[in-house]
């Protein structure tokens, strides 16, 4: 370009370099040029935000419904707005030759680029528990429940099990009917019916609330707290139960001689094994129930007046309750005690193996979401990512940018001719500021 | 009387060259987090509805122009600001108003399903709008 402008019949040394219209580097001219296309980007995001949020009645402004922190909003605009200092003080260091000084500042406004990704990370996080994120948000009462008995199907496994026994069942049929062997096939079905067989207690579990949700028989407020019971009841006391039937079988195992078989036989035995699994259980969730009960009237009485009365009859029905399961477990072991040795190894192994896939279901369960309608959810999840997730992929750019700057500046190679540089990088992370501003409110506030 | 004129521009280009006339960046900082918190006040004060609109997004306005002229130097810039900047702004006005009259704007009910329900449902079922009713189509 310059030599367009170069005039030899003058010879002058310093030629007047071409502006290209505006007196401005041309440098700065292209970063002010690529800012105007991100003022178009932003904007046209932010304007059909507003619009599409016009459109729709009912949209959610409740930040308890939406799990927006404002405070976490708030704060990062504090974050950004600092940030937007120290990359200022930066560009002025660089003017006043002190090129150190340029670098820690730009040190600085990283380490806030860093604190600002960190509390978006966490927001990011609680939408992701919450399964706030696009196309998953059940928008209607009814979506709720039908969204909850997928998530109780999921979490249940049993449905692949139930595939693959038809899958195996089928294979065994076609297999028959050509002469081929399918001792394996039937192996396989077999160890596919076990483990169906050891599901049966999770599934019996989460049986009844995910029937209603299917067929939208439960309100919603209810189907979460039978969700909740799942959690907290029904799982805890089906293990203690398999924990106590464990522990009287061993007990009596270990005092068997050897010729003591005789007496009960496997299926009664099963069907005595049945009535205690159901007592056990009903016993230890009323103990887990006066527990609660104990906790919640202990946090009432740190709060305000202690009704001592009833922390008194909570905790004597607590007492009685574990007492009951006491005596239920010495008579069962009496029960039991003339089972033969090999049917309580039996029961031992098979108790055992539902007890650790009971355990495990826990896990499953506890990822299963409250029913939590939100209207309009999935166009708020949507917009919510779209416009802070591309903002963070600038602050995200603007890091890389300042890493250049760091990397110059801790090799002492930062110098005047950096200047322009670091103006440019400074306009593009102010401009990042500008766009939280805007999304700070119109997110997280209105 | 020439040497007077030429002093100022000379003056004004030295300026130019170093950037700008002296900014105090730290009165800009307290300002601007000064407004962040008038705008987390209007909330937390209970105001809703178009006025914590019309506060917040001015606050917002604010402080947009307070980074624009101070940070981004704006305010010590040539035209060729709003040669380059006016322009954006129109374009980028382009979607917002294509959507407008269909999507922002229908004089239509939807038939969707978020509201159908609101629509069958009976008043207390409601459950976490802000927003009033749903209309009722039927």
């Amino acid at each position: 370009m310059s030599h367009a402008v170069a005039e030899p019949a003058h010879g002058h040394a310093h030629a007047p370099v071409l502006k290209m219209g505006v007196p401005i580097p041309n440098g700065k001219l292209g970063m002010w040029l690529f800012l105007g296309t991100e003022i178009m980007f932003f904007t046209a995001f932010i304007g059909t935000y507003i619009v599409l949020r016009l459109g729709s009645k009912g949209w959610p402004s409740d930040p308890e419904i939406t799990h927006i922190r404002i405070w976490a909003g708030g704060v990062n605009t504090f974050v950004l707005i600092t940030s937007s200092v120290f990359v200022v003080l930066a560009h002025e260091a660089m003017h006043n030759g002190k090129f150190k000084l340029a670098t820690n500042w730009v040190i600085a406004t990283t380490a806030m680029a860093f604190v600002f990704l960190g509390i978006k990370s966490y927001e990011y996080y609680g939408k992701w528990d919450h399964d706030i994120l696009p196309g998953h948000v059940a928008e209607s009462p009814r979506q709720a429940l039908d969204k909850l008995a997928r998530e109780l199907d999921a979490a249940s496994g049993l449905l692949p099990l139930q595939k693959e026994e038809t899958r195996l069942n089928n294979a065994i049929t076609v297999s028959q009917s050509t002469g081929g062997d399918n001792k394996s096939l039937k192996e396989q079905r077999d160890d596919v019916q076990v483990r169906i067989r050891r599901l049966g207690p999770v599934v019996e579990i989460a049986r009844k609330l995910k029937d209603t949700a299917r067929y939208d028989a439960i309100p919603i407020h209810d189907a979460g707290e039978r969700l909740h019971e799942i959690r907290h009841e029904s799982f805890p006391s089906q293990i203690a139960a398999r924990e106590a039937l464990l522990a009287a079988v061993v007990k009596v195992a270990a005092k068997r001689t050897a010729s003591g078989d005789q007496g009960l036989s496997r299926e009664d035995l099963d069907k005595r094994i049945a009535l205690a699994e159901q007592d056990f259980a009903r016993l230890n969730a009323e103990v887990i129930r006066h527990r609660d009960e104990v906790k919640k009237l202990e946090q009432d009485a740190k709060r305000h007046s202690a009704d001592a009365g009833a922390l008194e009859e909570a905790a004597r029905k607590a007492d009685e309750a574990v007492k009951q399961l006491k005596k239920a477990a010495d008579e069962f072991e009496k029960v039991v005690e003339t089972a033969a040795a090999k049917d309580l190894t039996a029961v031992q192994v098979d108790k055992t193996a539902e007890l650790t896939q009971l355990r495990s279901s826990v896990r499953a369960f506890a990822g299963v979401h409250e029913p939590h309608p939100i209207k309009w959810g999935n166009t708020f999840a949507s917009i919510y990512f779209l416009m802070t997730g591309f903002h963070a992929l600038h602050v995200v750019i603007g890091m890389i940018m300042f890493a250049v700057i760091i990397l110059l500046g801790l090799r002492n190679q930062l110098g005047a001719q950096h200047s322009l540089l670091v103006e440019n990088f400074g306009l593009y992370w102010h401009f990042v500021d500008l766009v939280w501003i805007f999304l700070f409110p119109l997110i997280y506030i209105v | 009387m020439s040497d007077q004129h030429a002093a100022p521009p000379s003056v004004e280009h030295a300026a130019h060259e170093e950037g700008h006339p002296y900014v105090n960046y730290w009165i800009i900082f307290a300002a601007l987090c000064v407004l962040t918190v008038v705008s987390w006040l209007a909330d937390e004060l209970g105001h809703k509805g178009r006025l914590l609109v019309v506060i917040v997004l001015a606050v917002a306005c604010c402080k947009a122009l307070f980074v624009m002229m101070y940070f981004m130097h704006l305010k010590f810039e040539g035209k060729w600001k709003f040669v380059l900047l006016a322009p954006t702004i129109v374009l980028a006005m382009a979607i917002p108003a294509a959507l407008m009259p269909d999507i922002g704007s229908h004089y239509y009910d939807y038939q969707v399903p978020q509201l159908e329900e609101d629509a069958h449902a009976s008043p207390p079922a409601a459950p976490a709008d802000g927003h009033g009713a749903a209309p009722k189509h039927h």
